[in-house]
């Protein structure tokens, strides 16, 4: 790889029996947004802190620009760190905070007064190069953090759960501010969340993260309409997931058996007949009807359901309904366009085909 | 307002506590402005006895011993002192426990069996006793104090703090001393004024590790006080009270400071 920034291979962090990351690869390029997602404790900050050079692998290698780094020391490795709780020093205020590194790089007086101006201009807090730590807010000293790390031109940027303890609209500020920022200054970001519509919303990548290992790597897309495992549709949005069969495999197309009907799903999955899968459908894609679709129509997907209840989220509307086993799946309808049914009565869920996702994991 | 029966005994018995501690300090001060040489009799306000302690050379002298002496001691106490508990802190190993709970033992150790113990230590090395002997001996009893002070400052640290000084490429040396202590100072300094006043003020180990060309002030109060406890001893006390009081204060402030 040419344009390879970040490169893991095999990496193994065990504390004592403890292994919380597994053989775990990674390539990540030049000019990338990649998020490492996962619930807490899957490994995604020992990985990250392992490529800051805070925790020693306990095997496999770490590559940075094409050097092998993980026995380097933190500060001899050209990239930096946001941290969650950012980590300002308290004893500075924001201007020596955003210069601390340029110090230790005896860098000129007048050249760090320009950078650092230049860093601060970048997340518009010019008027607060005099302030300490405890006088900013959290949004501030988020950007304090930002800035003190881009300021040194850093290869790669990392960022482990930085907009965690901001509220929700300054979170999607930042959100976006971030990927702007990213895409101006053309540095590799390697970001680390839980939060799956924040890893969908920015990142070019997601790697997802359980368990130490790397469940699914993909675009934001792949990850999201193609996930590969269960765990991997659970956790990126919301699904439905039905446990069935499979009874055919065809040459375009794969019919699942489950709950008494068969659903059609597009071929180009490693499956065997009699094979116990779970096909997964989400819920903006599942489409209510009150009659099932013409008997010609076979590429239709249709299960009969019973409404159970619905849950208003505003643009969309969460209807909740029961298949005949009692099996709960979501459809999300248009709130304007809600169909004139009520609890209890029967109708029938359908879906294209090709939003059948087969998993098999 | 009227206040009830059992309000005004609460207030009583908080007269008396207080009475009870600061009678002695109270007369102490009165008496060393007292014109006559007895401490039994008022007789007239003076600061003769003031004016004298500072015309008495070997007072001065013995100020002097004092000063040097717990000027080095802390010094010495407060560098390993602040080292050991930013080790303690920092790393784990094993037997940390007990070498940790070895650091405040001296806290309770009697002082006088410290003081026999560290005499019995240099006349078995053969050092004479004077400024060294008295130094070593306070460098000894102080640096307890300032590992619990400053491990108690270093509680609130945020390590992450250090791990971001590395990241912006701070060796773990520039780290220390740019990051972890400016953050920590506060406590650092705290220590010292208390290992400072502890200097000071000691009497029973100065005693036995003295020399006799090293006489520091309490040591030589109580040296006075074989001939009878005059104002100028008073004054003396007073003086040292003083001073105590003021650094105890600036200690406080820090060490209650937090933001700083």
């Amino acid at each position: 790889m040419t344009n390879c920034m970040v490169e893991l291979r095999q990496i193994t962090k065990q504390y004592d029996q403890n292994t919380v990351v597994d053989q775990l690869s990674l390539e990540i390029q030049q000019g990338e947004f990649m998020t490492l997602l996962g619930p807490s404790g899957c490994g995604k900050t020992t990985t990250l802190r392992m490529i800051a050079g805070f925790e020693l692998p306990t095997s496999g290698e770490i590559l940075l620009d094409g050097e092998i780094v993980q026995h380097r020391p933190a500060y001899q490795r050209n990239l930096n760190t946001v941290f969650q709780n950012y980590a300002l020093f308290p004893h500075l205020t924001t201007f020596e905070n955003v210069a601390f590194g340029l110090r230790l790089k005896k860098i000129a007086k007048s050249e760090i007064e320009k950078r650092v101006r230049d860093a601060l201009k970048l997340v518009q807090l010019e008027e607060f190069s005099g302030r300490k730590p405890d006088q900013l807010s959290g949004g501030q000293k988020q950007r304090v953090a930002i800035a003190r790390a881009l300021v040194n031109n850093p290869k790669v940027l990392l960022l482990d759960e930085p907009l965690g303890a901001l509220d929700l609209r300054l979170r999607k500020q930042m959100q976006v501010e971030l990927k702007h920022l990213q895409q101006q200054l053309g540095i590799t970001f390697i970001f680390v969340t839980h939060d799956q519509e924040e890893a969908l919303t920015m990142s070019d990548r997601i790697a997802v993260m359980n368990g130490g290992k790397l469940e699914q790597i993909g675009t934001p897309a792949d990850v999201y309409d193609r996930p590969v495992s269960r765990f991997v549709a659970e956790f990126i949005g919301e699904t439905n997931l039905l446990t069935g069969t499979v009874k055919e495999i065809g040459q375009s197309r794969l019919v699942i058996e489950s709950d008494g009907s068969a659903l059609v799903a597009p071929a180009g999955i490693a499956v065997r007949e009699l094979q116990d899968v779970t096909v997964a459908i989400r819920p903006e894609k599942a489409l209510l009807s009150l009659e099932p679709p013409a008997a010609a129509d076979s590429a239709v997907n249709h299960l009969p359901v019973k409404l159970v209840e619905r849950i208003y989220t505003g643009v969309t509307t969460k209807t909740v309904v029961a298949t005949h086993s009692g099996k709960q799946l979501v459809a999300h309808e248009n709130t304007d366009q809600l169909l004139p049914v009520s609890a209890g009565d029967e109708l029938f869920v359908t879906w294209n085909p090709a939003h059948s996702v087969v998993l098999t994991a | 307002m009227r206040l009830s029966l059992g309000r005004k005994a609460a207030l009583f018995y908080a007269f008396l506590i207080y009475l009870f501690l600061y009678a002695p300090i109270a007369i102490l001060i009165t008496y060393s402005f007292n014109q006559s040489k007895l401490n039994a009799v008022w007789t007239g306000f003076t600061f003769d006895w003031y004016v004298r302690l500072f015309q008495n050379g070997e007072v001065l002298e013995a100020a002097k011993t004092t000063l040097v002496v717990a000027l080095m001691s802390t010094i010495a106490a407060t560098v390993i002192g602040t080292l050991a508990a930013v080790g303690m802190y920092r790393y784990k190993f094993r037997g940390k426990t007990a070498l940790d709970s070895m650091l405040y033992l001296p806290l309770v150790i009697p002082e006088i069996v410290m003081g026999i113990s560290l005499l019995a230590l240099f006349s078995q090395i053969k050092i004479p006793l004077g400024y060294f002997t008295l130094i070593a001996a306070h460098i000894t009893f102080s640096i307890p104090y300032i590992v619990v002070v400053v491990r108690a400052r270093l509680d609130g640290f945020d390590r992450s703090l250090e791990e971001a000084a590395m990241d912006l490429g701070a060796t773990p040396w520039q780290t220390f001393v740019k990051v972890t202590l400016p953050v920590i100072a506060p406590g650092v300094v705290a220590g010292a004024l208390l290992a400072f006043t502890l200097s000071i003020d000691d009497v029973i180990i100065s005693f036995f590790v003295a020399g006799p060309g090293s006489t520091t002030l309490p040591l030589k109060i109580f040296s006075m006080i074989k001939f009878g406890v005059t104002p100028e001893i008073n004054a003396l006390s007073t003086l040292m009270l003083i001073v105590t009081l003021i650094v105890v204060i600036i200690a406080e402030r820090l060490r209650m400071n937090k933001n700083v």
